[in-house]
């Protein structure tokens, strides 16, 4: 692939939310995760370029942890649900081949009753 | 692939099965209980402690046209409370090229230990879930896939 390649990524979740509810947090980034066991038309083997890793903190705190390997899918996406406690930051942060460095910060915002 | 062929394949190799009669799913998505080698990979990781079946509820379409984007849904009974919960929870494939799919770190922080994602299935094969829990029990579970269209050829 020629010149840099922009990753876009996305972090979702229900904000504001309720005190004491379960939000679903929903962390997807647009990347190949190019395998390293597939061959070009002339034989030869296409590089690995991989995410390896989704780490996701709040309030600085690691909340989730994704170590990913070749099995997962093109364009990464992991659901984990989070019970909503305080108010604060949730930052997802990916990390993979070739240097990439990705993080979304996003604010959880506690709904007024 | 044509809609004839395709569910041609998908007979031949769920031995038969109806596809339209939900008893043939439901054998066909059978989890929970030994009779299968249990991959070499997981074997590596459990490391000599015993495993146990169950406790792991893995969702996978039992029959899916395209192994490349596989959706996936994992979860552990489990309280989720700091005296007892899923450290880690890892994903294991029984044919693809390379047998770690995910590994997902989880904790009490969590209200229920559950994580959904998109797997790559290189053939039809079982997908392996195995859960560590902070007391160091091992919990595992598998669920078989029929895939008609493998990802990684070519």
């Amino acid at each position: 692939m020629a010149g840099p390649v922009t990753h876009r990524a996305v972090l979702q979740f229900q904000s504001p939310a309720p005190q004491g509810s379960v939000v679903e947090v929903h962390a997807i980034i647009r990347h190949p995760m190019e395998s390293g066991f597939r061959r070009t038309e002339r034989g030869e083997l296409i590089a690995a370029n991989l995410i390896r890793r989704l780490v996701c903190r709040f309030n600085g705190r690691e909340v989730f942890r994704a170590d990913l390997h070749p099995g997962m899918g093109a364009d990464p996406s992991i659901r984990f649900p989070f019970r909503v406690e305080q108010a604060g930051d949730m930052e997802c942060e990916w990390l993979g081949d070739q240097g990439l460095t990705r993080t979304i910060k996003r604010a959880l915002v506690i709904s007024q009753p | 692939m044509q809609r004839r062929a395709f569910f041609k394949n998908a007979l031949a190799v769920g031995g038969g099965l109806s596809i339209w009669g939900c008893s043939g799913l439901t054998a066909l998505a059978a989890q929970n209980g030994p009779g299968r080698d249990i991959p070499q990979a997981v074997l590596n990781w459990a490391n000599g402690q015993p495993l146990q079946y169950g406790r792991i509820h893995l969702s996978l379409p039992p029959l899916v046209e395209n192994g490349f984007l596989v959706s996936m849904s994992v979860r552990v009974e489990s309280p989720m409370t700091e005296s007892d919960h899923v450290e880690e929870l890892r994903i294991f494939s029984e044919l693809n090229p390379s047998p770690f799919i995910a590994n997902f770190f989880l904790g009490p922080q969590l209200p229920e230990a559950r994580v959904e994602t998109r797997i790559r299935l290189a053939d039809s094969q079982a997908v392996w879930a195995v859960a560590r829990t902070n007391t160091g029990d091992l919990w595992c579970s598998y669920q078989q896939v029929i895939v008609t269209l493998a990802a990684c050829a070519g």
